[in-house]
């Protein structure tokens, strides 16, 4: 049995206890009552008012453990839902573990990750939007993740969801007034507030829907992904993205086994770069694994770049790669002789927007052998001058534009906060879970329109909206038929 | 000592079943606890005859249709009374489709009571006491002490008291004491059974004044005509017999004017005034609440509804009021076509007390006194309908448990008598209780047409057989062996057929269909359809085995759909789980174990739809108990 199912009364630090801090906040939820941690405060717990800190000390056995900030939040208007008491303690790891210690013997139970907010969802407190709002905000790395968190909990999107709630409700009430109290209200308008609120829930839905279709990868936790053959070159592009010698470089083959990541901060958002093991055949047990969970991260990654050495380029060795699409292919090794010569015999290539080309550390060069690059759009400097020609044979989808080509390494920095900014201008919704859901009730909503030009049969229509409730139960929460009956009756005048 | 002298003394005086109250519960729960061949009683207020309607003038109406058929199926006796009196009948939501169509008609309120009486004085097993009740006393058995000092006993006792337990009728400032006007209320329930729990707070319910129907212009108001095609409830009368000559009833409206008297007089009210406390329902507000609650509104409905075909009263429906009587006189003389209209009975608000319901179980039994059983308006709930529902569901029970054989509930999943008392019982009530059909999770299914479909099954299992035993099994093998025809009789795309596909509109006839397919063509009317069909194969079915048939057909794509989706939480609430376990379990909270203990849920459906169990409470009984 699961300990969530265990609803006893529970406690702990919320403010980390495994480093020393000048405050550490302890909570409590779940008791019956004050009086059963009553033996562990100095001050008479039953004359306290709600809400209202207090100064007292934790006494265990007549010893004074610490001098404590003392609130109690009763339920049912607590975060849980139930009867909870915060404690402000002094933040020395030591000190809290003897405090928790003294209260399990009590009885309490140590909460479990997340134990208070799945009461707070059990109790009705928050919906799931709303948790998953809040595990936006205390675990993205973006600003736009915290504010999309900050929305789904309490703001612009907890708000959309709120409209869609009370749209939907609306919708239902004009079917219970057609049904039973068309006598009171009048068929027409009845029909009219069906009509209404119906195209009201088709504009939210269709909104919704926009802002939550397209690609968005993970944008509150995003990562670039390096991928590539092994020794292609990947860990020296990662290390210039890192600006030092975090990866191993070696010139020997497969070195970097399985993948290494860093946090990089490009404009106001944290990347996470991630160099994955080179892809080769190999019957290396340990490797292949590398290899398998470097592939897991083409499916989450934010920005995946694909990174081939043309000195060395087989096309068996992209067949693990040849059905993704990457964001960025990089050809390393310009700054060699030959490269170009090299480089145009390259074909068959998975599908890419943009190619960036570089060498090591020297300039790239040699300059004018490749032919006209045009007018100067690029990002970054370009230095020397390097002019490329039709791609022709290497891109399996026509040939690369000019103004897709891109040379040095900062322009992976540009080319990244670009993409970023354009996705989350469109302030896309990222919850995986809404995203399915928005999909699935935007579905149900075209097939109702067919049902509603095939029928006016009201109880079929009302049995078709119910199916669309369930999913739209899981967006907002629970409607019960008392809400429908309470919008009914707050804004029609029923009895005849 | 006095007791017992009393039970040898007079042997006649006891009852196998003793009921309190002669209204529509206590005649349901008398009529149905009869048919077991029981003694039964039922002791009345003097005065009052037995199920009057002593408020609207009309039985059935939108869910209400559904539970009047559902009691004939069980064998009740609301139906055939109410076709008996019917002097208007209408099917409302005609045109939304088959599934929310419901019967309402207009009684004679005379006529109802009269055929009430005579069916009761007729009943060999059934003893009418008029007599009001001074105290009750559970001690092995009820005794039942009435004012005139004489005791009755009984095994069981239901109570259908009504408005009567601790009534307070109010007009304007003038408060007393009765359930009705004209009638003196009965004691309070605490003096009856110290041991019944009753709400804390008391429910109200008002009347409109009636009037003198030679004082009402009706050429200022639109008539509305009586429906000739409307099924009888009664499933041995002829569906479209009239009984008695049929009436029109008239719609108008009140004026700005009516409003702006109310509104005037606001601290002349008893609602507003704070001289009544208790709670009305806000779907029968009164027309004060009206005036005050929706002020941008300067008009509403009021349907002049005709007490009977030769009464000198009628019922203006949508203006229910306490207000003074010189205040009703006034403004209901604002009231299109009632310029001249005079009062003959004014409005009143009505004040009660009602019984705790989560107290009771499943079959209305009260878990504190065994044997005791509650139904109708003292449980809080409002409407005839509701009231003999309950009380047919607490007779059969009562005769059942009498008897010592299993007893009978009704799925909230295939009947609306199931949903309410189930609702009663699983939440307390906050304002008085009426069935909405929204309150059901499967209004597709609960239907007027299928309700044999639904409660053939319940009624065979009182054991009884009577001639409807017999009309209900015929009716289920017609029912089986059409439906089966339906899907076995195919059109083949034959000249002819094409012929007779064309003129009778039934659009294309490409390959082989099924009669099923043909009469589900959106753009047919399944019932007329199949009428035509059968008639023409020359088979001879029970008109309603046709209705039923064919529009079960219709909704079953639909019905299946809604199903699968529900399925899932409906397989998990059915199951039986045994509340002394969940209360002894150490891992449902102290609160939740209280709240169990005070319900005592049967299913886990119950136990879900229990105001205030934790969401976690219900995920461990469904994880680890059931």
């Amino acid at each position: 049995m699961s300990e969530l199912f265990n609803d006893g009364p529970i406690i702990a630090c919320s403010t980390g206890d495994d480093a020393p801090s000048a405050i550490a906040v302890l909570r409590i939820s779940g008791i019956s009552s004050l009086q059963q941690i009553q033996p562990l405060i100095k001050k008479k717990l039953g004359s306290i008012g709600p809400r209202i800190a207090y100064l007292t000390e934790i006494i265990e056995d007549s010893k004074t453990l610490d001098e404590v900030l003392l609130t109690y939040y009763p339920g049912p208007k607590s975060y849980t839902g139930e009867e909870m008491v915060e404690i402000s303690t002094h933040g020395n790891p030591l000190n809290i573990q003897r405090i928790l210690r003294g209260f399990y013997r009590l009885g309490l139970r140590a909460a479990g990750p997340g134990e208070f907010t799945y009461r707070a969802l059990k109790n009705n407190k928050m919906t799931l939007s709303q948790v998953e709002g809040l595990d936006l905000i205390l675990n993205s790395s973006s600003y736009f993740g915290l504010d999309q968190g900050l929305g789904a909990l309490n703001g612009e999107l907890f708000k959309k969801y709120q409209d869609l709630r009370s749209i939907f409700i609306r919708l239902k009430s004009s079917i219970e007034l057609l049904i039973d109290f068309s006598e009171d209200v009048g068929e027409e308008q009845g029909w009219e507030i069906f009509q209404n609120s119906f195209l009201e829930l088709t504009r939210l839905v269709e909104n919704l829907k926009q802002r939550s279709t397209g690609n968005i990868s993970d944008l509150s936790s995003p990562s670039i992904a390096l991928f590539g053959k092994t020794n292609a070159g990947k860990s020296t592009l990662f290390n210039k993205l890192l600006r030092d010698e975090r990866s191993i470089v070696s010139s020997e083959e497969g070195t970097t086994r399985d993948y290494v990541s860093e946090v990089i901060s490009l404009g106001e958002t944290n990347f996470r770069i991630v160099d994955t093991a080179g892809v080769r055949s190999s019957e290396n047990e340990i490797e292949s694994e590398g290899i398998k969970r470097s592939l897991a991260w083409i499916d989450k990654a934010f920005y995946k770049i694909l990174v081939i050495n043309p000195f060395d380029f087989k096309e068996k060795n992209f067949d693990d790669f040849k059905n993704y699409s990457f964001d960025l292919i990089v050809f390393t090794h310009a700054d060699k002789k030959d490269f170009i010569k090299s480089f145009q015999k390259i074909s068959d290539l998975p599908e890419t927007g943009r190619i960036l080309i570089a060498g090591a550390d020297a300039p790239i060069g040699p300059k004018g052998t490749i032919g006209p690059i045009g007018p100067d759009f690029k990002n970054g400097p370009i230095e020397p001058e390097l002019l490329i020609g039709p791609m022709g044979p290497v891109i399996k989808n026509g040939p690369i534009e000019p103004d897709q080509i891109y040379y040095g390494w900062d322009s992976i920095e540009n080319l990244t906060i670009r993409k970023y900014t354009e996705l989350t201008s469109k302030n896309p919704i990222i919850i995986e879970r809404h995203r399915h859901l928005i999909a699935q009730i935007h579905d149900d909503i075209t097939k109702f329109q067919v049902v509603m030009d095939e029928t006016r049969d009201i109880a079929i229509l009302s049995s078709e909206i119910n199916i669309i409730e369930t999913r739209i139960f899981e967006l907002v929460g629970i409607v019960k038929p008392d809400d429908i009956l309470t919008s009914i009756f707050s804004n029609f005048c029923i009895g005849k | 000592m006095f007791h017992v002298e009393q039970k040898n003394m007079n042997y006649k005086n006891h009852f196998d079943i003793l009921i309190i109250g002669g209204g529509h519960a206590g005649l349901e729960a008398a009529w149905i606890s009869s048919s077991f061949k029981l003694k039964v009683g039922i002791v009345t207020m003097p005065n009052v005859p037995i199920a009057s309607t002593p408020c609207n003038p009309a039985v059935g109406g939108v869910g209400k249709g559904q539970v009047v058929r559902e009691i004939d199926a069980l064998g009740g006796v609301m139906g055939k009374i109410a076709d008996m009196s019917a002097i208007q009948y209408r099917t409302l939501n005609e045109s939304k489709g088959y599934a929310v169509q419901s019967t309402r008609v207009q009684v004679d309120k005379d006529l109802y009571a009269e055929n009430a009486e005579k069916l009761v004085e007729e009943n060999k097993y059934i003893t009418v006491i008029r007599e009001p009740v001074k105290k009750i006393i559970d001690d092995e058995m009820f005794h039942v002490e009435l004012s005139s000092g004489e005791v009755l006993t009984s095994d069981k006792t239901i109570v259908t008291t009504g408005t009567f337990l601790n009534g307070k009728l109010h007009t304007g400032e003038e408060q007393e004491l009765g359930g009705r006007v004209d009638s003196l209320s009965s004691v309070g329930l605490e003096d009856l059974f110290s041991k019944i729990k009753v709400l804390p707070l008391r429910f109200k319910t008002g009347t409109p004044p009636r009037i003198n129907i030679n004082t009402v212009d009706f050429t200022k108001m639109d008539p509305q005509e009586s429906d000739e095609a409307t099924h009888n409830f009664h499933w041995s009368h002829e569906p479209k017999k009239r009984f008695v000559d049929q009436v029109k009833c008239y719609l108008t409206r009140t004026t700005s004017e009516t409003l702006d008297i109310i509104r005037d007089n606001k601290e002349r009210s008893p609602i507003f005034n704070g001289q009544i406390k208790a709670i009305g329902p806000r779907y029968c507000p009164s027309i004060e609440d009206k005036a005050f609650r929706y002020p941008d509104r300067d008009s509403h409905h009021v349907f002049i509804e005709p007490e009977g075909l030769s009464a000198q009263t009628v019922y203006p429906n949508g203006i229910s009021t306490s207000l003074p009587r010189e205040i009703q006189s006034k403004f209901i003389q604002t009231i299109k076509g009632l310029e001249k209209a005079e009062i003959s009975v004014h409005g009143y608000a009505v004040e009660y007390d009602v019984v705790d319901t989560t107290d009771l179980d499943l079959t209305l039994q009260s878990k504190a006194v065994s044997g005791l059983y509650f139904a109708g308006q003292v449980n809080g709930t409002s409407g005839y309908e509701e009231a003999a529902g309950q009380g047919l569901v607490a007779g059969m029970n009562a005769a059942l448990s009498f008897l010592g054989r299993d007893r009978v509930i009704l799925d909230r999943f295939e009947s609306y008598i199931g949903v309410m008392v189930e609702d009663l019982v699983s939440q307390q009530r906050d304002e008085p209780y009426r069935l909405f059909t929204a309150r059901s999770e499967n209004r597709l299914y609960i239907r007027e047409d299928n309700v044999l479909n639904r409660l053939a099954a319940y009624r065979k299992a009182l054991g009884l057989k009577h001639n409807i035993d017999n009309f209900q099994a015929n009716f289920m093998n017609e029912f089986n062996v059409l439906m089966n025809l339906l899907s076995s009789y195919q059109y083949q795309p034959t000249m002819k057929e094409k012929l007779y596909f064309e003129k009778n509109n039934y659009g294309p006839l490409g390959t082989n269909i099924s009669l099923k397919e043909l009469i589900k063509r959106s753009h047919l009317d399944p019932v007329k359809t199949l009428m035509t069909e059968v008639t023409q194969l020359g088979a001879v079915f029970l008109p309603g085995v046709i209705r039923s048939v064919a529009i079960t057909a219709k909704y079953e794509g639909y019905v299946n759909r809604a199903n699968q989706e529900t399925e899932k939480q409906r397989r998990l609430g059915k199951k039986q789980l045994k509340w002394e376990r969940l209360i002894n379990n150490k891992n449902i909270s102290n609160e939740c174990r209280q709240r169990i203990e005070a319900i005592r849920p049967e299913s886990f459906g119950q136990l879900q739809r229990i105001e205030g169990i934790r969401p976690a409470t219900l995920a461990f009984v469904a994880g680890n108990i059931l």
